[in-house]
């Protein structure tokens, strides 16, 4: 069983560590776009006020689609974001149009820098940038390795109440394996949720059977388990659209109070017009939104979702467990920390395994280079690409057209640039300087966003602005965690060269010399 | 000293082909057993359908997790092979054979 | 979000901690109560750190926060444990009494 664990551990560990970290980053989605688009004010309104003002907005530039999906704010997004669909025309397709950014109050476009903010990262944590379907399913192998590691890391733990509390430090193999069973052991409840909730969150893509098993087609399925959407046919009849405002207060009143967060209207400005307002799911477990559906012309109220059975509610609960959108910001950050011990679990399994097959009396195998080398490159390059991704959206001219997908390829030259350069030193160099120049990039985030903005920690603090003033801590603090790592592998002992005598630069194992000790063996 | 190298390494290949084995077995074979079971517990869990549906789908994953460990709990591999392969078979059919519930 | 069940969890990971003698003899502390009174107490604040999430925060959202703020605790005793352990026992102390200066409240 310990051999089973570490294999899976070892092969899943690279990807599952990035999958961690964008994920624990993702946690703040919506406060990591924000802070990449500061020239945006957060306004607030009400519910009434955004949906008709974003309505209206829509009615003057393109009255004749076939859907408005209108994303309402809330005080973490702070702007309304509008999706439409085009009226599907076959002689001429149109092109998809990209999510409009919408005043809260007066619904007028919002102009900011393009970034991609938030987004990336949380589509990286379940996407992996590959295309559609291989990233998800990749993912998905990982999370089952993941959730097998998990289980088989219990049933080998035989000491796992004596060494319950143990952490020892400066005791080699020893230290790291306490570090690795103290970051799984005691946070067991969070990683063994996270992880059987995030193969949940895909759950139609991973494991369509037993769905099919009872329909004849998934779209049943949904439709039994939350209703059918209202999916009608536009009746081509012309007819107002009426105002949405009693529609969300008649729903805020069948929610006992709880706002939309969604409003989706069909066939506007058509007599076949449904307004669907969606309930927010920031208040309970459940992340699956209650929906009420109106008629456009009428005002009044066709459908309702279905009030879940047991099985359905405790799937949304595990969605909502995954996504963590019922925490206020203490819990948040609870769950920020407890995805960075998650992180820690995956990266020091990963290097426990090469410590543990590192002798002191022979040169390292292929094997245990490739994975020390792969390590490096997962474990301490990747902060240092994810820093590379916020300080581009700083350093990036705001008007420059493409700039987002800039941003993007910014983390991803870094992170994997950095990697190939760290080959060229010896392992041990490589820890220290990877990790060393990711705190320097983490630290010089605040100080970029003083120079290229407004909003610097300064200036912040004085306008009581909560969220740049986090942001800044965060990565001095982040800075600071990269920077301990880069200092306790300073002071591991050099490991002992297989060079012969004669070389000067003892630190350096040449390849030739390499190969003669292996055939010597 | 260099004569023995030869069927070392052809030791080491034989059992890494094995471990493969092994490792492909539990990951498709129990895939394929853990969706078949899951969605014949689907098929006669009593209740509204789309509950039915909806517990088979949430209890795959440990089924899955499960099966696969135990995969390389088990000694034989081919008993472990006959194990997911049948499982997936007869509870496949048995679904296929029921068909989806009027 | 209160934390008053996170407080309670770490004194309580701090007492079952000193229960066991490797951990308990790191403090050079000869009047340390005993092996069972530790274990016991230690439990105890366990559930009560609980109890106090579920009282709070209603059933759901209480075990949550219960099981979240419990899985920082414990780290945060065995790091605190692992590197100053005459201070993480005190912290235990305090940890407590500002828990109950919060549910005074």
């Amino acid at each position: 069983m310990a051999w089973i664990h570490a294999w899976l551990g070892l092969l899943a560990g690279w990807i599952l560590f990035a999958m961690f970290l964008t994920g624990t980053a993702s946690y703040f989605r919506p406060e990591i776009t924000r802070w990449m688009q500061p020239e945006l004010r957060s306004t607030h309104a009400s519910a009434e006020q955004a949906a008709q003002a974003a309505i209206n907005h829509l009615q003057a530039t393109s009255p004749g689609d076939q859907q408005w999906f209108i994303y309402l704010p809330d005080d973490r997004t702070g702007v309304t974001r509008v999706f439409a669909r085009a009226k599907p025309n076959p002689a001429k397709p149109a092109p998809r149009r990209p999510e409009l950014k919408l005043d809260p109050v007066t619904g007028q476009p919002l102009t900011a820098r393009d970034t991609k903010g938030g987004e990336h990262f949380y589509r990286f944590h379940f996407q992996l940038q590959l295309p559609h379907p291989w990233g998800r399913w990749l993912a998905g192998v990982c999370a089952i390795f993941m959730l097998a590691a998990i289980i088989s890391g219990v049933i080998t733990h035989k000491r796992i109440f004596a060494d319950f509390f143990t952490l020892r430090w400066r005791k080699g193999q020893r230290s790291w394996l306490d570090a690795h069973n103290a970051s799984a052991v005691l946070a067991l409840p969070f990683h063994a949720m996270i992880t059987y909730t995030g193969l949940i969150t895909l759950v139609a893509m991973y494991m369509p059977w037993p769905a099919q098993a009872n329909f004849k087609r998934f779209e049943d399925f949904t439709a039994a388990a939350y209703g059918a959407p209202a999916e009608g046919k536009a009746s081509g009849q012309a007819a107002p659209l009426r105002p949405v405002g009693p529609m969300i207060q008649a729903a805020e009143r069948a929610w006992g109070g709880d706002p939309p967060r969604t409003i989706v209207i069909r066939h506007p400005n058509d007599a076949a017009a449904t307004v669907t307002v969606l309930r927010t799911t920031a208040s309970r477990l459940n992340a699956r939104p209650d929906s009420i559906t109106f008629s456009g012309v009428t005002g009044q109220q066709l459908s309702k979702s279905p009030p879940p059975g047991p099985a359905i509610s405790t799937a949304g609960v595990m969605l909502g467990l995954h996504l963590g959108h019922f925490a206020d910001p203490a819990l948040r950050w609870i769950c920020f920390l407890l995805g960075l011990t998650g992180a820690a679990m995956v990266g020091t399994g990963q290097v426990l395994w090469v410590v543990k097959r590192r002798k002191a009396n022979a040169p390292p195998f292929f094997g245990l280079r490739l994975v020390e080398r792969l390590n490096i490159g997962a474990i301490a390059c990747l902060p240092a690409g994810m820093a590379a991704f916020l300080l581009a959206n700083r350093l990036i001219p705001a008007g420059l057209p493409g700039r987002a997908n800039l941003e993007v390829s910014a983390m991803f030259w870094v992170w994997f640039g950095l990697a190939a350069l760290s080959l060229l030193r010896p392992a041990r160099r490589a820890w220290i300087e990877t990790l060393g120049l990711a705190a320097v990039a983490f630290a010089t985030i605040p100080v970029v966003n003083a120079l290229t903005t407004d909003r610097g920690l300064v200036a912040s603090l004085v306008a009581a602005d909560g969220l740049f003033v986090s942001f800044d801590l965060a990565m001095l603090a982040i800075a600071a965690l990269c920077g301990f790592g880069a200092l306790k592998a300073a002071r591991q002992p050099e490991p002992r060269s297989f060079a012969p005598a004669r070389q000067a630069r003892a630190a350096t194992p040449k390849p030739t010399s390499v190969r003669e000790n292996a055939d010597a063996v | 000293m260099g004569h023995d190298r030869q069927p070392r390494k052809m030791i080491a290949w034989h059992s890494a082909a094995r471990m493969t084995a092994r490792g492909l077995t539990a990951l498709v074979g129990g895939y394929a057993a853990a969706a078949a079971l899951s969605s014949l517990l689907a098929r006669l869990l009593p209740g509204p359908p789309a509950e039915a549906s909806a517990w088979g789908m949430i209890v795959s994953f440990a089924l899955f997790a499960g099966l696969g460990l135990w995969a390389f709990h088990a000694r034989r591999l081919a008993h472990v092979a006959a194990v997911l392969w049948g499982a997936a078979l007869l509870a496949g059919g048995a679904v296929l054979l029921l068909g989806v519930r009027p | 979000m209160p934390f008053d069940s996170g407080l309670i969890s770490y004194a309580a990971f701090a007492s079952l901690a000193l229960a066991m003698k490797k951990h308990g003899s790191s403090l050079g502390w000869s009047a340390l109560p005993p092996q069972r009174v530790l274990r016991v107490l230690g439990w105890a604040l366990l559930a009560l750190s609980a109890i106090v999430a579920v009282a709070r925060l209603g059933p759901a959202l209480g075990v949550t926060a219960w099981i979240g703020q419990m899985c920082v605790a414990a780290p945060l005793l065995v790091l605190m444990l692992s590197w100053r352990p005459r201070l993480s026992a005190i912290l235990a102390g305090v940890s407590l009494v500002c828990a109950l200066f919060t549910a005074i409240h």
